[in-house]
């Protein structure tokens, strides 16, 4: 097919967003702030004049990993339960004071955290910190607000897992299989069961035990100033008790030691898809960071190994997917065990075997060769730009300040994530794919469609 | 991907919410809302070349990073109308090879600059987009001009393509938002639909 000539002269426009920054400049790092209040509340500020805005970020020390055993999917039920008002701003106020000063909202659960962001105009500071500090402090325990939530958390349940095509399974069944202990194997959406059992009582406790300032860090990205929100936030937040500290339950897992292969059948999707899941090694070592390295290489863009392999070269996969700690966060952000994923949509008629031979290609050759420095050299560019992006939007970054705080105590790691990117060789990345990237360390899930109404037996 | 409002019904109940809210007063010991501070409009510099290609410059200080979008006039709703998805097809394929690089080379090169490269159809234009490291900015567009300049649209990218976008449309066969789309697409807008696409509707 040719480019219709036509087009060339139909150029229309090129927009440029060009930076001051010299040319030489190779490292950026976000100016950060950080505090911490008399009751532990940890504050963490980092100014960026570009918008007269902010990005705020509430994240506390909670997730799935944590949540009680015969409550799955509690932690993402009662993070709406934060939602539902106190007995100073009843339902609702929350959304008109925060949409009102121009802003949104929103809310995120995750395996280690669970996070509250807005973004507004500045002139909506004060009464933002009013309304986290109000909800810090206490809920509205109302029976009826369970029950609303509870419906609204099974319907959306229905629409993202049960009446979805793939139902998310690489990301609830892919660690279900490859995990062994409940904090990492459970379905974190829920069994209805499980959400059906759930108790206003439950709500009560679990916001005693992990809502604290002490358990939770505060972030603020935009066009403000370190002084000023310190002060601000000791107004609002000051008055908030400390409880006691969180129980922290033993999330490791015992080694894994033989392949975990299993099928499932889809009754929605159309195309066949093969999910894996290593595991890996343990957060802050420097095998973590050569396995988000790996990961990258594997997966990121149109120039990773197995896009090239299975998607152009071979051609039997339709997309590639996947990372270190993929899809529910990025290679950096988790305090717990978690897995390299892959996520492989096949075309139809694909066998499992022909595919996973072709997978099995691409990572056996990462263990016997690894990458050479130029392949090294691009993806530690692209993480690094990949990183900054992260850094880039307030609200992002405020999350991002947040979970690092929460993990670490402070931010120092947001920085330094490239640096640490750069301390990886070829040779680290060729160890990793022969120790880690093997089968007895792996789960696997091949997804077929269930034959349709129609189709011959 | 977990979202508070995951939902239509969510949403719905919180509205409803918001509604019974906005009878009730504000809590009495919320402060008020601080003055309105304006935005500078960013300055853009406008150029324009010889062959007559509009150029803005839209400097952003103290973030490491450029980015690029190229739009081409003519997008989707300009497919001739036997050949619904070519507008989606040039997109895909623009990318993908030049008389310089191939296309894992131009791929690679945008990778070793921190970047990356998508085309997509819109309505009425074609999107080119490119960002990379500020500091290897000069790469990005060399790349891009190329790829603007130089698209080989082999047979062989072409023919992945086709059957990348058609195995694409199969699994949207099976998604309900994109079904539901197309259904009230087909209803409302009759005279063009984009039917073999394989894309979501925005």
């Amino acid at each position: 097919m040719d480019f219709p000539a036509s087009r060339a002269s139909l150029l229309l426009a090129i927009a440029l967003c060009i930076t001051r920054v010299p040319s030489s400049a190779q490292t950026w790092k976000p100016p950060v702030a950080l505090k911490t209040l008399p009751n532990g509340l940890k504050v963490v500020v980092s100014e960026d004049h570009s918008a007269p805005t902010f990005g705020i970020c509430v994240s506390y020390g909670i997730g799935f990993r944590l949540e009680p055993e015969g409550r799955t999917g509690f932690a993402h039920l009662f993070e709406h339960m934060m939602f539902e008002g106190t007995p100073k701003a009843p339902k609702g106020t929350l959304d008109k004071v925060i949409e009102g000063g121009g802003g949104n909202n929103n809310g995120d659960t995750r395996y280690d955290f669970t996070e509250y962001i807005e973004t507004a105009p500045v002139s909506a500071l004060d009464p933002i910190l009013w309304i986290e500090a109000d909800r810090m402090k206490t809920l509205d325990f109302a029976p009826a607000n369970l029950e609303n939530q509870r419906k609204v958390v099974e319907e959306e349940v229905r629409v993202n897992v049960l009446n979805r095509p793939y139902g998310l399974f690489f990301a609830i069944d892919l660690p279900g299989k490859a995990f062994d202990t409940y904090p990492n194997a459970h379905n974190f959406y829920g069994e209805f069961k499980d959400l059906d059992a759930a108790r206003i009582e439950d709500v009560e406790k679990f916001y005693n035990q992990y809502y604290s300032p002490n358990n939770a860090v505060l972030a603020i990205v935009g066009d403000v100033s370190a002084t000023e929100v310190f002060a601000k936030v000791e107004k609002y937040f000051g008055p908030v008790p400390a409880r006691a500290a969180p129980p922290r339950a033993n999330v490791e897992e015992k080694p894994q030691t033989s392949e975990r292969r299993s099928v499932q059948t889809d009754k929605l999707a159309n195309l066949p898809a093969l999910a894996v899941g290593y595991r890996t090694p343990p957060r802050r070592s420097h095998d973590a960071v050569v396995a988000a390295v790996a990961g990258e290489l594997l997966h990121n863009g149109q120039a990773s190994r197995l896009y090239q392999s299975l998607v152009k070269e071979k051609q039997k996969a339709v997309s590639v997917d996947g990372g270190l700690n993929w899809p529910l966060g990025n290679p950096f952000e988790y305090n717990g065990p978690t897995l390299l994923v892959s996520f492989v949509v096949a075309p139809e008629n694909t066998q499992e075997d022909a595919l996973l031979a072709a997978y099995d290609d691409a990572i056996a050759d990462l263990a016997r060769r690894g990458p050479d420095n130029a392949e090294l050299d691009r993806i530690k560019a692209k993480m690094r730009s990949d990183w900054y992006d992260q850094l880039e939007v307030p609200i992002q970054r405020a999350s991002t300040l947040s979970h690092a705080v929460l993990f670490d105590g402070n931010a120092d790691r947001v920085g330094s994530i490239p640096d640490e990117i750069a301390a990886v060789t070829a040779d680290d990345i060729r160890k990793f794919a022969a120790t880690f990237l093997v089968k007895t360390d792996r789960t696997i899930i091949w997804r077929v469609p269930a034959p349709k109404q129609g189709d011959r037996k | 991907m977990i979202r508070k409002y995951g939902t239509a019904a969510a949403a719905l109940i919180l509205s409803w919410a918001g509604l019974a809210a906005d009878r009730q007063p504000l809590p009495k010991d919320l402060p008020p809302y601080g003055p309105i501070k304006q935005l500078a409009a960013p300055h853009v510099t406008i150029v324009k070349l010889d062959n007559g290609l509009t150029v803005w410059l839209v400097p952003e200080a103290g973030f490491p990073k450029v980015a690029v979008t190229l739009a081409v006039r003519g997008g989707y709703t300009a497919d001739p109308k036997d050949r619904p998805g070519f507008a989606d097809l040039i997109a895909a394929t623009v990318t993908q090879g030049t008389r310089n690089r191939s296309a894992k080379q131009v791929a690679e090169d945008l990778e070793a600059v921190g970047g990356d490269l998508s085309g997509n159809s819109m309505p009425d234009s074609i999107l080119i987009e490119t960002s990379a490291l500020s500091s290897k900015a000069d790469t990005a567009l060399q790349i891009l001009a190329d790829v603007m300049q130089q698209a080989t649209f082999s047979d062989q990218e072409v023919a992945i393509a086709k059957s990348n976008l058609s195995s694409a449309l199969q699994a949207n066969e099976a998604d309900p938002s994109f079904l539901g789309c197309r259904s009230h697409r087909q209803r409302a807008l009759r005279r063009h639909v984009r039917v073999a696409a394989g894309q979501q509707y925005p």
